[in-house]
């Protein structure tokens, strides 16, 4: 199968762009970082959930990105070693802070909020809301990056430093407990299904 | 029920299809971040971070740190042999810190007042004995010693702050080792699988030392985390890819400053000068 040639021809630019960014040209760093911040930042608030800290974490990240980028080999993926450092900068602040202890619900928490009309949008989505964030750490994390970043099980083990069939299977809990933590609304209300497609 | 090589039954396919409109409806919400991102106001702060100044001073100021926590330990050991020639042996007790003499005791030992706690300094003993002898993994080593203080105060505290300290040099003495066996097996032009197991049981260690208190110290910590993110390379790294093409960064050019930061801490002999509490 050939690679489109767009294709090839980005990987090329990019590549060029590393090297002069490497060699210290600060508009092939500006580009560098013009092309990434986006993505990673947004990563970060997902992992982080605070703007605040999100913005702190993103600038460590291309800190020390570019502190060891003359040993970036080109063959590799800048994106997902930056995602490398961002999720291990991230998760390290956030253990530091202990900042998930605020917000720390517990499933069984998630799970026995009293009997209302749980069918509700906003009841459920905050229901979903608190039962991501009550997830472990590592769960969350390969959740986030699987089903809201969109990186594919085989960029998560690289970032994370693990084998693909360990972000498969922390993937596989974690929506184990997503679906336990959200049973209340796994069946469906009659005409729900439809006004949910409606409303999308 | 299912099991996580996917085979489902009928309700649980069903419940996996409601989460699946679940989160396609509400998932994207999730710590979503705004549509502006301070894109002008970080790239500002990176740069002022960055300016040639500014890094030389960091790294002059954490040279100046590693020298001062080297001074610290000669200054406790002399402190300590002061006091002995000047009030005698009936007066002080022996020493429970050591300095980082080669002919200190050989075991590590807690702070001076935890006489005053028996059970705990015998705890802290017993776990030092045991590492002496049995060489457990740091997993086993920091799981024994206790997170809690409040039952026995804050000579047990300097006790556990001991013991963290030595779990880490030792973690820190094994990756040393393996950056050592890297970047002599490189030479070779192969990766051993054996290196690539290695890292990613020492990447683990160092997780689990950074969710501890060996990690309050900033020093301390940001050396773990840079040896997580060189492990958590080295880790990818497999007898099938020895032209290391899988690597983002080639490890061993990273190594050389990360075993002189090792080495500042650790140095040659297994004793260490932080604190004074040495090994053998």
């Amino acid at each position: 199968m050939t690679v489109p040639t767009t294709e090839i021809n980005s990987a090329r630019s990019e590549r060029d762009l590393v090297q002069r960014a490497a060699a210290g040209n600060p508009a092939a760093q500006r580009a560098l970082y013009d092309r990434h911040v986006d993505r990673i930042y947004r990563l970060v608030y997902r992992i982080a959930g605070d703007g605040d800290l999100a913005s702190d974490l993103t600038q460590e990240t291309f800190i020390r990105a570019f502190e060891r980028l003359g040993e970036f080999r080109e063959e590799a993926s800048v994106a997902t070693w930056l995602h490398t450092i961002a999720v291990s900068v991230t998760l390290g602040a956030l253990r530091k802070q202990k900042r998930r202890e605020k917000h720390h619900v517990s499933l069984d928490d998630v799970a026995s909020v009293g009997k209302q009309d749980n069918h509700v949008e906003p009841h459920l989505k905050e229901r979903l809301h608190q039962a991501i964030d009550a997830l472990p750490e590592g769960y969350r994390t390969v959740f986030v990056m699987y089903e809201m970043d969109g990186l594919t099980h085989q960029e998560i083990a690289k970032v994370l430093g693990v084998a693909v069939t360990t972000s498969k299977g922390q993937l596989f809990r974690a929506r184990a407990k997503l679906r336990d933590a959200l049973k209340q609304f796994m069946i469906e209300p009659k005409g729900q299904g439809r006004r949910e497609a409606e409303a999308q | 029920m299912s099991d996580e090589s996917g085979n489902m039954d009928a309700r649980t396919i069903q419940e996996e299809i409601r989460l699946n409109a679940i989160l396609a409806r509400f998932g994207s919400d999730y710590n979503q971040a705004p549509d502006i991102i301070p894109v002008e106001e970080m790239w500002a702060r990176i740069a002022e971070a960055r300016r040639p100044d500014r890094r030389t001073h960091g790294r002059r100021g954490w040279q100046l740190l590693a020298a001062s926590i080297a001074l610290l330990g000669v200054g406790i050991s002399v402190g300590h042999e002061w006091q002995k020639s000047t009030h005698g042996a009936a007066a002080a007790q022996p020493p429970r810190i050591t300095a980082a003499a080669p002919q200190s005791e050989p075991r590590a030992t807690t702070a001076p007042s935890a006489t005053q706690d028996p059970a705990a300094t015998m705890m802290a003993q017993k776990s030092v004995d045991r590492r002496s002898r049995d060489e457990p993994t740091i997993v086993r080593v920091v799981r024994s010693i206790p997170r809690s203080n409040s039952a026995y105060g804050a000579d047990a505290q300097s006790a556990n702050v001991a013991t963290y300290q030595l779990a880490t040099l030792r973690h820190f003495t094994n990756v040393e080792a393996l950056l050592t066996s890297y970047n002599n097996s490189k030479r070779g032009g192969r990766m051993d699988a054996q290196l690539a197991s290695w890292s990613r049981d020492l990447l683990a260690q160092t997780r689990l030392l950074l969710d501890s208190p060996a990690a309050d110290d900033p020093v301390r910590r940001r050396l773990l985390q840079d040896l997580e993110l060189v492990l958590a390379e080295m880790s990818q790294l497999s007898q099938s890819a020895p032209s290391l093409d899988r690597a983002p960064t080639d490890p061993a050019v990273h190594n050389s400053d990360i075993i002189n930061r090792l080495r500042a801490l650790v140095p040659a002999g297994g004793t260490m000068h932080s604190n004074g509490v040495s090994e053998q």
